[in-house]
């Protein structure tokens, strides 16, 4: 669907009323709707699944539950993130799925204008790009919004296609 | 919550769902013989309250069969219908059909209108309909629904009608309804009490609305309105006790006047009383006052009357989901506390010191709490069996089995998902012990059996398990007849010479089917492996005796909750894991052992007189890379578990760190399906350990018995 750049749609204005929680991962930037986040926790080592996919980090204990964690920079198809007590773990809830993304470090809450945002432009068929459905440019620095529903679904269904 | 009407609704399906327990459990009680007028009326009342309740959400479908099924459960009760073995059959079976109903109405299926020929018969003249032939006769009614009889008489029965004669004009009723203070907020309402009352016939309902207070003054939790309502009834012999009894729960909480009226009723009854308020229209209610009357019970609902708990039993429902949350807040408690008990141990707190034995104290504490809200969980198996009734009667029709199902220990608890998750595999187990155990009843009597055959269903609590077995009398296990077929099926090689218990357990093994016709209620590929992965996702373990000519028994051992485990902490490659105790046969100190090396790296350790596969945990949950480059620690230790349905294995870990019920976290959602893992838990540090599901390993380690037989080698002489 073509669209007007001067005139964002109109969801989209009413959506970025929210805010972003920014961050970094992997030497990148990223943010999430703030709404999606549930907390935010410092590192701790999680248990390793066995069989589980190589970004699945593992399962944490969030005060009683089992909170699984993947290491979101390896998701979007860089490097592992290294062991650093300075991790945090990003605790986003989507649906009724609680899930903790490891990233580097918090940065800020933006509320970027909606004039500020632009659609990500498709560059062939990376994994890393379709994962973020935005993008802002906030200090020269390029940010881009992830959608957490993409992050997620896709973590079951690598875990399902591996049952014996 | 969304619609409060539909959390009504949920209580008047769970209610009904206790009334068909209660009307069955009556039944059956009749079936044997108790002739009480007691029991009878149980049995109506059961049926009626069902049919009140239909009336005011207007299942109609389940108001009509209500109705008849009440008309002969009437007969019943005046003494016109003796209740011997063949009318009590007609009523279990009806029974089916209402909780066919009952079940179709709360999806909101459309049910067609069973046929009431059987009922009816037995309510006008008190005979067992006969007038067809006798295959059509067993055959159970729920069958009917949805589809025409073939060639019985009954296709052509007009279903659903009222079958008494109307041998007098019927009379009409006046009833004075007049809620007292308290109604509304005891959960009644006026508005369903009106509709159950429509269900006996035709209404006239007028609001008195005279003494209002003005609308300043109106409090909305207390009924001001008063009824005058004229009754033409439905059907003609409608007496005050009917009347009455849609009254029932709120009998105490209004002021009820049922005054049967000569042909031309009188409009005003002695209830009305003069209207001090008619000056005063601004707090006249609108027309339609029973539904806002209805809102204004919601709004109240939250404050529902604690003089309801007092009634009946000492009983209260709760909503499961509070119920879960206390469970695992308890849960958490423990691990709490045993983190705390850790941190005084490293703090360098002598065990001595107050602090650790009051910790002690409450540690005591925690676990008896922890005991008693489990117990609120836990569950007669009562109505799980009582199920089983239903399912021993139809499969014995199906199969043209004469067959008494002997009941145990009804009264053993266990865990409420527990008894809901049994349903589906003892229902299997049965149907298989009919079908496949009992002989034919000519077989049984030239063996010298009785000819009706026996289910046994017995449960009973050992130490921290419950047991669960169905047997059966019949011919028991054909041996040789398995072998062959496994050895058909391609499941075990030809000329393979098996021992007794693996023959056994071969009848677990998928697609497997002694059965070579597929009949209606067993054999259709559904089989015991099905039973036992139900019996193993409850952390249970199922076994199977049998003597030929003798009969079977299948036995189901079964946690008596799903929310702790007994299980052994073990090390392997830094990792911390929990075996389930149930699964773990012995264990074995690494010096102790015998291992020797096969081809290809793979190693087998002798367990008493036979070698079986070592595994090393660690490498088969995929932590750590195959072959032995670890060396083995100090620890280092064996330990033999036996997943049902494959033969034994070990698994070597680095180290066994402790014996201990563990609170069980499911991986939930979040996962799906994790090979190896059953679960996690929380440890006493708040690190997250998984619980190890030696099925799952063996799988992955290429150890499961299909296709081929669990890898037994057999020891060499020597």
């Amino acid at each position: 669907m073509t669209q007007d750049p001067t005139l964002p749609p109109a969801p989209a204005a009413q959506e970025e009323r929210n805010g972003l929680l920014t961050f970094r991962c992997g030497g990148q930037r990223y943010a999430v709707d703030i709404i999606a986040v549930r907390e935010i926790r410092s590192w701790s080592e999680p248990t390793p699944l066995p069989h589980a996919p190589a970004y699945m980090r593992g399962i944490v204990n969030l005060r009683g539950s089992v909170l699984p964690v993947m290491d979101l920079a390896q998701r979007l198809g860089q490097p592992p993130t290294r062991d650093d007590p300075r991790n945090v773990i990003i605790v986003i809830q989507d649906g009724a799925r609680v899930h903790g993304l490891l990233v580097d470090a918090v940065s800020d809450i933006v509320l970027p204008r909606a004039d500020q945002m632009q659609e990500v432009p498709r560059v062939g068929g990376d994994d890393g790009t379709a994962m973020a459905e935005r993008l802002f440019v906030v200090d020269d620095v390029m940010i881009q919004v992830l959608a957490t529903g993409r992050i997620l679904p896709e973590v079951r269904s690598a875990l399902s296609e591996r049952r014996a | 919550m969304n619609d409060p009407l539909d959390a009504i609704r949920d209580t008047f399906f769970e209610e009904c769902a206790e009334l068909i327990e209660a009307l069955e459990s009556g039944l059956l009680a009749l079936q044997d013989g108790t002739r009480d007028a007691d029991t009878v009326d149980s049995v109506f009342r059961a049926v009626h309250s069902i049919k009140g309740g239909a009336g005011a959400f207007g299942l109609t479908a389940l108001v009509a069969f209500s109705h008849d099924f009440e008309t002969t459960l009437h007969a019943l009760r005046e003494g016109r219908l003796d209740p011997s073995r063949e009318v009590v059959a007609v009523l279990l079976r009806a029974t089916d059909v209402l909780g066919d109903l009952v079940a179709a109405a709360r999806t909101g299926a459309d049910a067609a209108i069973p046929d009431t020929a059987d009922l009816t018969a037995l309510a006008t003249d008190g005979r067992v309909r006969t007038d067809f032939d006798d295959l059509d006769a067993f055959e159970p009614i729920m069958l009917d629904i949805g589809q025409s009889r073939l060639g019985g008489p009954a296709a052509t029965s007009a279903p659903g009608s009222a079958p008494l004669p109307a041998p007098q004009p019927p009379r009409r009723w006046h009833v004075g309804f007049e809620p007292l203070p308290d109604l509304l907020a005891s959960g009644n309402e006026p508005l369903f009490l009106f509709r159950a009352l429509e269900v006996l016939g035709r209404l006239n309902v007028t609001a008195l609305e005279g003494d209002l207070p003005a609308l300043v003054d109106l409090d909305v939790s207390t009924p001001r309105l008063r009824w005058s309502i004229v009754l033409g009834p439905s059907a003609p012999d409608l007496t005050e006790t009917e009347i009455e009894a849609v009254f029932e729960f709120a009998v105490d909480l209004c002021v009820l006047e049922i005054v049967p009226l000569a042909l031309e009723p009188e409009r005003a009854g002695p209830v009305v009383r003069p209207g001090r308020g008619a000056d005063r229209p601004a707090a006249r209610p609108r027309p339609d006052a029973p539904s806002s009357a209805a809102d204004l019970a919601m709004a109240s609902g939250a404050a529902t009357a604690p003089d309801g708990a007092s009634r009946a039993s000492a009983t209260i429902r709760v909503d499961l989901a509070r119920v879960d949350r206390l469970v695992n807040l308890v849960g958490e408690l423990v691990i709490s506390q045993s983190m705390l008990a850790q941190g005084l141990w490293r703090a360098g707190f002598d065990r001595q010191s107050e602090a650790v034995t009051t910790l002690d104290e409450l540690q005591q504490l925690t676990r008896d709490m922890q005991d008693s809200v489990m117990a609120i969980r836990a569950q007669p198996v009562k109505s799980l069996f009582q199920r089983m009734t239903r399912i021993v009667r139809e499969a014995a029709q199906v199969t043209l089995k004469d067959v008494r199902l002997v009941t145990e220990g009804e009264g053993t608890e266990i865990d409420k998902t527990v008894v809901e998750r049994l349903a589906d595999p003892l229902t299997h187990m049965i149907r298989n012990a009919i079908d496949h155990g009992l002989e034919p009843q000519d077989v049984r009597i030239a063996a010298g059996k009785s000819a009706t055959g026996t289910i046994r269903l017995s449960a009973r609590q050992q130490s921290d398990r419950v047991v669960i077995e169905v047997s059966d009398d019949g011919r028991g296990i054909d041996r040789a007849r398995v072998l062959e077929r496994a050895i058909a099926c391609g499941l075990v090689p030809k000329g393979k010479v098996l021992d007794v218990a693996e023959v056994d357990r071969l009848l677990f093994l998928p697609g497997f089917s002694t059965s070579t016709t597929v009949t209606a209620i067993s054999g259709r590929g559904v089989g015991m492996d099905v039973v036992q992965r139900a019996i193993r996702d409850l952390n249970g373990t199922i076994s199977i005796a049998s003597t030929e000519g003798r009969g079977s028994t299948i036995s189901i051992s079964l946690p008596l909750t799903l929310a702790i485990l007994d299980g052994m902490i073990v090390r392997s490659n830094r990792h911390r894991m929990v075996i389930p105790l149930s699964a773990i046969l012995e264990t074995q100190t690494l010096s102790a052992a015998r291992i020797e090396t096969l081809g290809q790296g793979q190693r087998v350790v002798r367990l008493h007189d036979r070698f079986v596969p070592l595994v090393d945990l660690a490498v088969g949950m995929g932590f750590a890379a195959p072959a032995g480059d670890r060396a083995p620690e100090e620890d280092t230790a064996l330990l033999f578990v036996q997943p049902d349905e494959s033969g034994p294995f070990a698994l070597q870990v680095d180290a066994i760190e402790a014996q201990r019920q563990v609170v069980i976290k499911g991986l939930g959602e979040n996962f799906g399906h994790v090979p190896c893992v059953s679960a996690a838990t929380i440890l006493g540090d708040g690190q997250i350990a998984l619980i190890v599901d030696p099925v799952g390993i063996a799988r992955m380690s290429g150890l499961h018995p299909t296709p081929r037989l669990p890898q037994f080698m057999d020891i060499p002489s020597q």
